[in-house]
């Protein structure tokens, strides 16, 4: 049988206002019915490029080359844009990443979904509803009958996501193409879709592409996978060959560069890739990846490397001998051992450095003109204490509350009851100077938290211009010397924010708030704009300043798998309450709140075949401004009874550094 | 959708009452008006006299509910210097200036649109920068000069069409285009931005791989998200459009609302002035809601739940 899609030699060159870059060259797979083929890599692999090269998307001007690219008998190379139209939306489907954005804000549901077999087949009105009702149902929603005439901005980003699967079935296509379609969505959320995708997949007999930066959904979920790397498959194969036994040192940084619990000590030094996805406008020469590869030398500068096949269902694109690639045991040795940073003495006796006194917020929102405001509760009555040495990770989905949190700790949003106190001083009665030389924070978004008018120097000599510290000659030498500390060129110096990286930029963010000498530093999703292998070196660094500088954090973020990795004490938040703490250890191992181990249970690791585990939470996250009555978690868990409906649960003590919020506690022990 | 609109109209009664206070203050605090109507060579007791015949004397807020309360009854005063009810002004001189507006207003929409979304098909291209510089061109000429140059233009040197009077519709060809090419380079800047945005927005992707060709994806799904803000923007251009009519009727000696405003003010006519006031207030303020229900019927998350 011949695969359903037959990709060859595909190149694609784009038009830019330089002249030409190839964005993809020589990229070949197949993919049959009922087949999961996963295309990872991180920004600029080339891996949506390749998908909207299948679809026919690419913009005017572009080229796209290849031996072969063909779907089922179509050759999609000579089509016309007449007859890709005819495919798309009919026989191959794709889906995106940004179900909030991707369904069109001025049209019911019903009317979206019935557009596209209107336009393939020719069907229209009763038996399109019907149709769309139908895949509704299949996708899991309730009320899909009502759901017709609702809008987009009425449903959640997870019930979009369904509607966007639904809507792509409408005409039955061959082949789905997903492109990172669980990225903007919360970590339970992303489990239900990445299953009913494989559900629907299995049962339609579908061909399946899953395009994804994230190891773990690539893992999970795929047959076979594609490891792209500047715009070539660099290593390709059964998902379990290439994640168990990876023979290109790429494909090998990768995933040394994911903190894998099991695989790597909590606080240990994580593989990462030295240096940076080199731009496609390089002129590149002999292997892609030979400057940032530890065993490059000088064969793998000339020419250009072919893909070669490993076993039957293996191929790399290498030119060392297989046999000294499968022994990759001593990267992975010095991986393992970590140098322990975790030793940083932490005295739970210790007077805290900053704490929170059943600390609330709440904001008041008006939903309509002549609607009065309703109270919003993002923090409800918190209580945490942040001792030095510490690595307290808040964690939770979006609208937990845990960025208001961080915002109330950092002095930047005060509490409407309780009160924040840094070093037993009320934070409120401090000026801004005394807050910023002991408080410092790194953001998410190293692109926008960066004034892109001054040079990298000025931005990280502020802070010490605005507190008058020392002379301007002093002040240089200062920043000169924390720029080497977290690893930035000197040269950097005059530069300005655009012309460096994402993961520089977030160097830069760390110097400027390391330049203080401060005690604790806020880290509000520092790594999750950043790509895999830079994340490592991110998170490396945060960990080798901590013990160097005897720092204290906070991490606010919803990966569970950078918690585990470098968080002492983790503080679980829902709905603006705290509903389980514990030091890391025993919340990984012993989690005790429904919630908490759903959140652990969502977490993928890179584990080939493994399955995306059933997180089933009912119901959507609740909208906080009409919060749930009693425990806000009853209308999601499975072990509700009627006290939770009625009665909200305080934290209890179950050991001395363990407290979790539920009253089914007792009743799970048993 | 019923709840919306009645909450708008009752916001706009609210501001109705606001602006008419406002009209009733600022004339009647800003100068004597007993000494507007008396004349610059009036004597002291012709004044005192007229303040008394006139009313004037009475406190000001027994003042403002009695026009107030003449409003509702369709009583609009009388007129110091035409000498007869401003309603029947207002029923005379109304019809000339709906029609300037309206062709005004369908020049805007017309080529503003149209070179808006044209625009945006190709930015960078010809028909692009040709759009903008007729927009930049359009927004720097003034008004009265653009009319004077085409009375010129096409009024005497090509004498295809008449320059001055309201008695025919050719008559108000010129009037209209100058009048409306006013408002074209805003309804145009902001339908190209609208437009470019749309179309490299996720749904219009989404569109694109459902398999829609490119006019499908114009029409059904990228037109109705980019009218949204110039919507908001034609209202408030229609209001700019009475008030501009004040400047086009007089140059192209229309007899219109415009012009009665003019003339009012020059003659300290007090009644008309207030009623003109108010009365552009009121069509200014129906429109915001036309506009407003519009863009509810257009965009499902402006209705207010």
């Amino acid at each position: 049988m011949s695969a359903l899609l037959e990709v060859q030699d595909l190149s694609v060159t784009l038009k830019i206002a330089e002249g030409e870059m190839t964005a993809v060259r020589d990229v070949s797979f197949t993919v049959n019915r009922g087949e999961t083929l996963g295309i990872v890599g991180e920004s600029g692999s080339g891996k949506s490029v390749s998908s909207m090269a299948i679809m026919g998307l690419l913009p005017k001007g572009t080229r796209t080359e290849a031996t072969t690219l063909r779907l089922g008998d179509t050759d999609l190379l000579t089509a016309t844009e007449e007859q890709m139209a005819d495919l798309r939306g009919n026989k191959i489907a794709m889906i995106f990443q940004e179900p909030m954005t991707s369904l069109n804000p001025v049209y019911t549901i019903g009317r979206q979904m019935t557009e596209l077999m209107q336009l393939h087949k020719g069907v229209s009105g009763g038996a399109a509803r019907k149709r769309a009702v139908e895949l509704l149902e299949k996708v899991g929603i309730t009320a899909a009958e009502s759901r017709l005439s609702q809008y987009p901005h009425q449903l959640s980003g997870g019930l979009r996501q369904r509607v966007m699967i639904a809507m792509m079935l409408m005409n039955d296509p061959e082949l789905i193409i997903a492109d990172e379609p669980t990225t903007a969505l919360d970590v339970t959320i992303q489990a239900q879709i990445l299953n009913l995708l494989k559900d629907l997949q299995t049962e339609l007999n579908i061909g399946l592409i899953i395009i994804s930066h994230d190891m773990g959904v690539v893992a999970r979920v795929s047959d076979k996978i594609a490891v792209m790397y500047a715009g070539q498959v660099i290593e390709t194969g059964a998902v379990a060959d290439v994640l168990r036994a990876p023979v290109h040192p790429y494909t090998q940084g990768l995933l040394e560069s994911i903190p894998v619990p099991g695989q790597i000590e909590p606080g240990g030094e994580l593989g990462s890739i030295p240096g940076l996805v080199p731009s496609l406008k390089t002129n590149f020469k002999g292997c892609r990846f030979a400057n940032r590869c530890t065993r490059a030398h000088e064969a793998c500068q000339q020419g250009s490397v072919a893909l070669q096949s490993a076993s039957d269902s293996q191929a790399y694109r290498c030119v060392l001998p297989l046999a000294e690639l499968r022994d990759g045991t001593s990267s992975l040795a010095a991986r393992k051992t970590g140098d322990g940073s975790y030793g940083v003495g932490i005295d739970m006796a210790s007077k805290p450095l900053l704490s929170a006194n059943a600390a609330e917020c709440t904001f008041r929102v008006k939903q309509g003109m002549f609607s009065g405001a309703k109270p919003l509760r993002a923090v409800d009555n918190i209580s945490l204490d942040l001792r030095k040495g510490e690595v307290v990770a808040v964690v939770g989905e979006s609208g937990c509350g845990k960025s208001t949190l961080a915002r109330m700790l950092l002095g930047l949003q005060d509490p409407t009851a309780g009160q924040i106190s840094l070093d037993g001083k009320d934070i409120a009665t401090l000026s801004n100077m005394e807050k910023s030389r002991k408080l410092q924070s790194i953001f998410q978004d190293p692109y926008s938290s960066l004034n892109p008018r001054r040079t990298i120097g000025e931005i990280i000599r502020r802070p010490l211009k605005l507190h008058g510290v020392g002379s301007l000659a002093e002040q240089q030498a200062k920043v000169e010397a924390i720029m080497e500390r977290v690893g930035l060129p000197r040269n950097f110096y005059h530069n300005y924010p655009n012309q460096l990286s994402g993961g520089q930029r977030q160097r830069v963010a760390i110097a400027r708030a390391l330049i203080l000498n401060p005690e604790i530093v806020v880290c509000d999703e520092p790594t999750s704009a950043l790509d895999v292998s830079v994340q490592a070196q991110i998170l490396n660094l945060l960990l080798k300043l901590r013990a160097e500088m005897g720092l204290t954090y906070l991490l606010i973020t919803h990966d569970m798998a950078v918690v585990e990795h470098i968080a002492t004490r983790v503080v679980v938040m829902y709905l603006g309450r705290v509903v389980e703490v514990a030091d890391t250890r025993t919340l990984f191992s012993d989690p005790r709140h429904p919630y908490t181990r759903a959140l652990l249970k969502s977490v993928l690791t890179p584990e080939p075949g493994a399955g995306v585990p059933n997180v089933d939470l009912g119901t959507a996250y609740p909208n906080p401004i009409n919060p749930p009555t009693g425990c806000t978690f009853h209308p999601r868990c499975e072990l509700a009874s009627d006290i939770c409906k009625a009665k909200s649960p305080v934290l209890e003590a179950l050991s001395e550094t363990h407290q979790s919020a539920c009253h089914m506690l007792e009743k799970e022990l048993a | 959708m019923l709840k919306f609109i009645l909450k708008r109209l009752a916001l706009g009664l609210a501001v109705a009452f606001t602006v008419s206070l406002a009209t009733f203050l600022l004339l009647n605090l800003a100068a004597d008006p007993a000494a507007m109507v008396a004349g610059e060579d009036a004597t002291q007791d012709a004044i005192e006299q007229i303040r008394v015949q006139f009313g004037f004397d009475r406190p000001l807020y027994v003042r403002f509910f009695e026009w107030l309360g003449n409003l509702m009854t369709g009583d609009f005063g009388d007129s110091y210097y035409w000498k007869q009810p401003v309603f029947d002004l207002l029923i005379d001189r109304a019809p000339v200036t709906l029609t300037l507006a309206a062709g005004a207003l369908t020049v805007t929409v017309v080529v503003g649109l149209t070179l808006g979304v044209l625009a945006a098909l190709k930015p960078n291209g010809w028909l692009d920068r040709f759009a903008l510089s007729f927009g930049t061109a359009a927004q720097a000429i003034p008004n009265f000069w653009l009319g004077l140059i085409l009375i010129i233009l096409l009024g005497v040197m090509f004498p295809i069409l008449p320059v001055s009077g309201d008695t025919s519709w050719k008559h108000f060809v010129l009037p209209c285009l100058v009048l409306g090419t006013s408002s074209v380079p805003q309804v145009l800047r902001l339908t190209r931005t609208g437009m470019i945005e749309v179309l490299g927005s996720d749904y219009i992707r989404t569109a694109r791989a459902k398999g829609f060709r490119p006019r499908q994806i114009l029409f059904r799904h990228a037109l109705r998200n980019a009218l949204l803000p110039v919507v908001s923007v034609i209202t408030i251009q229609i209001g700019y459009k009475l008030g501009g009519s004040v400047i086009t009727e007089t140059v192209f000696a229309l007899n219109g609302l415009g012009r009665l405003a003019y003339e009012s003010i020059l003659g300290a006519d007090v009644p008309t002035v207030q009623m003109l006031v108010f009365f552009f207030a009121l069509i200014f303020i129906v429109l915001s809601i036309l506009g407003d229900i519009l863009n509810a019927w257009l965009d499902p998350r402006m209705r207010v739940e």
